[in-house]
């Protein structure tokens, strides 16, 4: 019982760290229609940022703005300088983004080389209760992950952004035509997915010895939870990344490693053979 | 002298001339090919023997993703898993299951083959980006399966043999290591094998059918293709290529483990299609020679390089998408004009030769009706009973009934939001009815795919003008001719309908109207025996109009039957022989077009009712 608890406990965790990437993928996927497959790379490059912030000094709790205004520089630049000219072939977007993991993945070994760091955690030890153990850098990632859905639900429900964020995923010609500058608002889009890349790659660092594939997994794991979820919607990635979480963390209690890893791909699959557009069908292909 | 388009670039900006010169079967590849296949024979030097191996290499990978992908338009990441099946196939029964090393090669790439097809299964109604995800899934699964699993030795991999017969034939030692001219040499000799059996299905028939589902699923699907089978098919193929890519790779490495199939092979394989092109029957050797040249011979270290090699991948989707084959296509046109300026001239005459503009729009003003006949004694081809259809509480449908004759033009109008469209793809299969069915030539076809409604010879047409752009009028119109299975005369259907001196236009080039037209031709030619036309005449010029109704009348006098769907009212009346009207997805009346006009019911659903949304 107490171990089936904690499983549950570590699924959360990770369900909250595929979130953080899935809903930055969402975003971007949503209003540029582009998936973007160098994500993970941005979030293994926010793992290292943060690495180098904090052994050069600079407080955790500062490192992660810091880290995050960073991402959102380099995914401006991404959007604008490489992403913006294939607009028009969504296949193109992600050609680009197979490109760039290539130039993040050969940076990171040139600049922090092949070998794995580790960075303190923030918090030391863990505290038991009632024998389930709770360690606050965990807790840390869950509320982290409750503060940023809180925020992009206002964001995009409440602000006048948010809602020319979605009038453009959901027809962008209409959006133009009603002088909504969609050109900006793909590179929005693209920086707050950065951002949430940045935040994941921070809170990962926190957690796990640094490595150039840091993020790959959490990439892989996170689109997976996303089609499950129904791309386009930001409710089916957070549904997603709790069954892909869940079904990590109980396979890596009560299976084995290599169960643990192709469990997320089992699910997809058969997710997918029923429900080919996953489990939130959105209208449109891309309408947050 | 060249002229049999063999494959396809996505260049729609250019030039239909420069288009064809690239498209042209290139005898410039021919002379690249030969001169690579001499060259193991020639060169003893290892490092240049090595770059040539490695080129080979990347081309295999190449060729399986540009099968899949480059051809039929599926973007699939899987290739590397199901190459890397066929390579530790080979490596596990020839060295420790003692199988002789060709045995063990072939049930490899069997085996590659069977398990791409499960893979093409599992994700048939998956698109875009879906699909992409998906087979990275598998890839991922099987990258991780090789590298847990003993039998494949785990992160440290295993050996694969090396003890082939060795003999010398001239300068070239036949034996396996990686720097021997042998193994250069059976890599390119199997790949021109692969090339030709490409290039000579891609001329087929259905080769052409292949096509059709990267330019158009939907509009192929109308003409009888079946795109499902097309997507195993593609696979299939693709899964020879990948499990001779992964055979050859270890072979050259002399040891299978998991990098050898992990996530950066696989940016480099695009990479290296990308750098050919996508869609050129040559593009994964250039792409692998240039690959592979630069890989070995740039003074800098291996990070550099992949960094520059993703950078490449950038600038080339922005700047140069037809790839380094098209370029090279290009400059061979340059060379061959220089070389051969007489024939080059001579056929910029036959082109100048050919007359401007026919006149194929000389139909006679006629303001007689052609239709409003009886033809109740006729049998029934086509009928409709009970359909009905909602979508989320809407009934865009209720209760429908008809019964088509044969050789009739049968019309269906009503206002906007009437139900017409969800009608039109209830008949055509696009959409399942919620109950009811429709029996096409006796038989129950309800739950028949379109494609397979197609072919039984019920082909629609759609509103918007929806054809192959960047193959010809001409190819259009074999890959329509295809699904009927009787050899047409193209040309002559091409005269009838006026497209004749577009045979060699690029579809995305046609006028608006012309391309509509041809989509009525695209329907004819794939055998249709009733025609469904959805709005032909929307959009249409007078001259267009003209031109169409003639063309109906004659497709009708061919003895097809024809389903109309038109807002025109002058077509309806001129045309059809009786006339359906629904309103509010019900059925209101059924008759000859006057009766039917002059039905107070009609009149009120067009005009009254307090509905302002007459059509």
């Amino acid at each position: 019982m107490e171990q089936l608890i904690q499983a549950l406990v570590d699924g959360l965790v990770l369900s909250s760290l595929y979130a953080i990437v899935a809903l930055g993928l969402t975003i971007t996927f949503g209003v540029l229609e582009v998936v973007n497959f160098s994500h993970g790379q941005l979030v293994t490059l926010a793992a290292y940022l943060a690495f180098t912030m904090v052994t050069a000094g600079i407080s955790f709790w500062l490192a992660i703005p810091l880290v995050m205004v960073c991402l959102i520089l380099i995914g401006m630049v991404m959007e604008i300088a490489t992403f913006r000219p294939v607009r028009s072939v969504p296949i193109n977007g992600l050609l680009v983004s197979i490109g760039w993991i290539a130039i993040f993945t050969a940076f990171i070994h040139i600049l922090w080389g092949p070998n794995q760091l580790n960075l303190d955690s923030v918090f030391r030890g863990s505290s038991k209760v009632l024998g389930i153990s709770l360690n606050p850098n965990n807790l840390l990632v869950i509320a982290l992950a409750l503060v940023v859905m809180g925020l992009l639900a206002v964001l995009l429900r409440m602000t006048m952004i948010g809602k020319m964020l979605r009038a453009t995923a959901q027809n962008r010609e209409a959006a133009a035509l009603l002088g909504v500058r969609v050109g900006w608002m793909n590179t929005l889009a693209f920086s707050i997915g950065a951002a949430m890349a940045g935040l994941a790659g921070v809170l990962l660092a926190n957690l796990f010895p640094i490595t150039p594939a840091l993020g790959d997994s959490y990439m892989v794991f996170a689109f997976v939870a996303l089609v499950i979820g129904g791309a386009g919607s930001a409710v089916g990635a957070v549904l997603g990344s709790l069954v892909v979480g869940m079904a990590v963390a109980l396979a890596q209690t009560f299976g084995t490693t290599a169960v643990a890893s192709t469990l997320p791909f089992i699910v997809l699959i058969i997710v997918l053979l029923f429900r080919p557009r996953g489990l939130i069908r959105t209208e449109s292909e891309a309408s947050l | 002298m060249s002229t049999t388009t063999t494959n396809h670039a996505p260049a729609p900006a250019r030039s239909t001339r420069i288009q064809k010169i690239a498209n042209a079967r290139a005898p410039f590849a021919w002379v690249l090919l030969i001169v690579w296949a001499l060259l193991p024979w020639i060169v003893t030097d290892a490092v240049f023997l090595n770059v040539i191996t490695l080129s080979m290499v990347w081309a295999f990978w190449a060729l399986s993703l540009n099968i899949v992908w480059g051809f039929a338009g599926q973007f699939s990441m899987a290739q590397v898993a199901i190459g890397g099946l066929a390579a530790y196939t080979y490596a596990i029964l020839a060295t420790s299951a003692g199988w002789p090393a060709l045995a063990a090669i072939v049930l490899g790439i069997v085996l590659s083959v069977v398990v791409s097809i499960l893979i093409a299964l599992l994700c048939l109604r998956l698109e875009g980006f879906r699909f992409a995800i998906m087979t990275l899934a598998f890839a991922l699964a099987g990258i991780g399966l090789a590298s847990s699993l003993d039998i494949t030795g785990g992160p440290s991999g295993i050996t694969v043999p090396t003890d082939w017969p060795v003999f010398t034939i001239g300068s070239l030692r036949w034996d396996t290591a990686g720097v021997t001219g042998g193994l250069a040499f059976t890599g390119i000799l199997v790949f021109f094998v692969l090339i030709a059996l490409l290039a000579w299905f891609l001329r087929s028939k259905s080769g052409r059918a292949f096509l059709s589902i990267r330019e158009d699923s939907l509009l192929a699907e109308s003409l009888g293709v079946n795109p499902p089978r097309m997507r195993v098919l593609a696979f299939a193929i693709g899964g020879v290529a990948a499990g001779v890519a992964g055979v050859y790779q270890v072979q050259y490495y002399a040891y299978a483990y998991p990098t050898l199939f992990s996530f950066s092979t696989l940016v480099n394989m695009i990479v290296v299609v990308v750098l050919g092109g996508p869609g050129r029957l040559y593009g994964p050797l250039v792409g692998g020679i240039v690959y592979a040249t630069l890989s070995v011979g740039l003074p800098i270290g291996g990070d550099l390089q992949a960094a520059l090699f993703g950078a490449a991948i950038i600038v080339i989707t922005i700047f140069a998408r037809e790839g380094l084959a098209y370029y090279l296509g290009i400059a061979q046109h340059r060379v061959w004009r220089g070389l051969f300026g007489m024939l080059s001239r001579s056929r910029r005459a036959d082109e100048a030769g050919a007359p401007a503009n026919a006149t194929s729009a000389d139909v006679t003003e006629s303001s007689d009706r052609v239709g409003s006949r009886d033809l109740s004694s006729q049998p029934v081809v086509l009928s409709g009973t009970g359909l009905q259809k909602s979508f989320g509480g809407v009934t865009a449908v209720k209760d429908m009934h008809f019964a088509v004759h044969e050789g009739e033009i049968f019309g269906l109008i009503g206002p906007n939001g009437a139900g017409k469209t969800t009608a039109f793809n209830l008949i055509t299969g696009f959409t399942r009815p919620d109950k009811g069915s429709v029996e096409w030539l006796g038989a129950d076809v309800t739950r028949v795919s379109p494609s397979a409604r197609a072919r039984a010879g019920l082909v629609r047409t759609f509103q918007q003008p929806r054809t192959f752009p960047k193959l010809t009028v001409r190819e259009n119109m074999v890959i329509a001719a295809q699904s009927a299975g009787e050899t047409q005369d193209i040309d002559g259907v091409l005269a009838d309908f006026g497209l004749a001196e577009e045979a060699e236009t690029l579809a995305g080039r046609l006028s608006y109207g012309h391309s509509k037209r041809l989509g009525v031709a695209l329907a004819a030619a794939a055998g249709a025996k009733m025609l469904m036309l959805d709005e032909p005449a929307a959009g249409l010029n007078a001259a267009d109009i003209k031109q169409l109704m003639a063309d109906l009348v004659r497709l009708r006098d061919q003895g097809r039957t024809i389903w109309l769907v038109e807002h025109h009212m002058d077509v309806i009346m001129h045309l059809c022989d009786r006339v359906m009207v629904l309103d509010a997805g019900a059925m209101i009346t059924t008759g000859a077009p006057d009766d039917v006009v002059a039905d107070p019911r009609v009149i009120e659903a067009y005009l009254g009712g307090g509905r302002d949304e007459a059509a």
